[in-house]
């Protein structure tokens, strides 16, 4: 390719960016719009200087909390009314407001936008944790006597299903030092979320990917596994991490990347009783390839 | 020779656990949120809706921001998500989601303005002929200039595969745009 044309690649990218910007009455238009939508105002501009001794533009913390326009403008004066008309006017305008200040609340307390808009708050670390990459690093080679992470080990020879169930919720309810030696491999900022990460928190990131999935967004999927990934030890969940996140490659025909996923999960656990649900994606030619799962 | 796009040096450093004020934001990235749903291919007709939806949930989801990570990138996030159920929904109203139309940039030369409509329209064809991910990658790194760390973050891939797709998607638009050359 000449060094012409991947000038002009650069010109046209150049010029979309230069001529793409939006006009000071959008942004004031579309301002308006969210104050009528939020039911809310917004407040002045950082750069306006407010009049002296005028009321403090609203930070996010009060706006939220703007007591609501009812009638008070409209309280007609009370001066020369029979004092029965009085308490009867004071006692109407407190129920009103008081109507009106619930009604409000509850229109803020259900969210317009639904909440799974805005993405989950990222942890200072960018680079997440478990990629296939890092994962095929730092896999441990399972041990014949250690328990995997997951608990997820079939039962040997002549072990009941009660010992193995006790087993698994041993793995799972690890003490307070073993979650710090996890956490020790982790970086410093994931340590100190990993350690406010809990079970239940993993499961419902992991339950709003596998929901992803059925709507067949592989990118919401990958988006909660990357977060999931971020805050949680990385050997917590890991086998249905690393089968869900196959699955949104799938879904996002990101064949390659699914194929890395899956040997990530077959050093994880090459026994893993989650690779059946791989069957019939785009890497089950692959899988069949690899040994068994023994159920 | 190219070189890569530099993030924005105006990344605010907000303290942590500090929720920025909601204007000051609006007033200091509304242009980025707008331009990046056009990117993502938010049509003219729904681009008011599509901005007001992002901003909404911005606002809603600021308290738990905390400023643990980059807003610039946090934004693009929820653009995407707010593009893509857009897209479903107007799917399901019709079969066929038209492409941006015109540019309103209100540049004063008629000629840069139209050299520019005529640039959107080509990268508009290109981007048309992407799936989903690749055309985020696209937009967030090739148009918005977004780093390879905030580009990760906002797709949720990880940082070598964010170099090797947009090293991929630089020289794919290299050649459809010397292909196309001589439509202009």
């Amino acid at each position: 390719m000449s060094k012409e044309d991947t000038h002009w690649a650069d010109e046209l990218l150049q010029r979309v960016r230069a001529t793409t910007s939006p006009l000071p009455e959008d942004a004031a238009r579309n301002l308006a719009g969210i104050e009528a939508r939020l039911g809310i105002s917004l407040g002045n501009p950082p750069h306006a200087s407010a009049p002296a001794g005028s009321p403090q533009p609203p930070g996010l913390a009060t706006a939220h909390r703007a007591a609501p326009r009812g009638p008070a403008g409209a309280a007609p004066t009370a001066k020369g009314l029979p004092l029965p008309l009085k308490v009867g006017l004071v006692f109407s305008f407190g129920v009103v407001t008081g109507v009106i200040g619930y009604v409000i609340g509850r229109i803020e307390a259900e969210p317009i936008i639904p909440r799974d808009l805005a993405p989950p708050t990222r942890a200072g670390s960018l680079e997440p944790l478990a990629t296939a990459a890092a994962l095929e690093a730092s896999a441990p080679a399972p041990a014949a006597s250690q328990t995997p992470a997951s608990g997820h080990t079939p039962p040997a020879d002549g072990e009941t299903r009660a010992n193995a169930a006790a087993a698994r919720r041993r793995a799972l309810a690890r003490s307070p030092a073993s979650r710090a030696s996890n956490a020790g491999r982790l970086s410093a900022e994931n340590a100190a979320n990993a350690d406010d990460f809990d079970l239940r928190q993993a499961l419902e990131l992991l339950r709003r990917a596998d929901a992803a999935l059925r709507r067949s967004d592989g990118l919401e999927a990958r988006m909660w596994l990357s977060d999931l990934d971020r805050r949680a030890p990385a050997q917590l969940l890991i086998e249905e991490r690393l089968v869900t996140r196959a699955l949104a490659d799938c879904a996002l025909d990101d064949v390659e990347e699914a194929q890395r996923t899956l040997h990530a999960l077959e050093r994880a656990n090459p026994q893993s009783i989650y690779r059946a649900r791989l069957e019939g994606s785009c890497v089950a030619e692959v899988d069949s390839k690899l040994p068994p799962a023994q159920h | 020779m190219h070189t890569e796009p530099t993030p924005t040096a105006d990344a605010p450093a907000f303290a942590p656990r500090t929720p920025p004020a909601f204007r000051e934001l609006y007033e200091k990235y509304f242009a980025f949120t707008w331009r990046s749903l056009r990117y993502l291919g938010v049509p003219d007709s729904h681009l008011d809706d599509a901005v007001q939806d992002l901003w909404i949930a911005a606002y809603r989801g600021l308290a738990a921001f905390e400023g643990r990570g980059d807003i610039k990138t946090w934004l693009f996030g929820i653009a995407v998500n707010v593009q893509r159920n857009l897209y479903r929904s107007t799917r399901r109203l019709s079969a066929y989601v038209p492409l941006s139309d015109a540019l309103t940039s209100g540049m004063a030369d008629p000629m840069l303005e139209r050299e520019g409509q005529e640039a959107w329209t080509l990268v508009q064809q290109f981007m048309a002929s992407l799936d989903e991910l690749r055309r985020t990658v696209f937009v967030a790194s090739l148009l918005e200039g977004m780093s390879p760390a905030e580009t990760a973050e906002a797709t949720g891939l990880d940082v070598p595969t964010i170099y090797h797709r947009v090293r991929s998607l630089r020289q794919s638009f290299r050649a459809w745009a010397a292909a196309h050359r001589g439509e202009q």
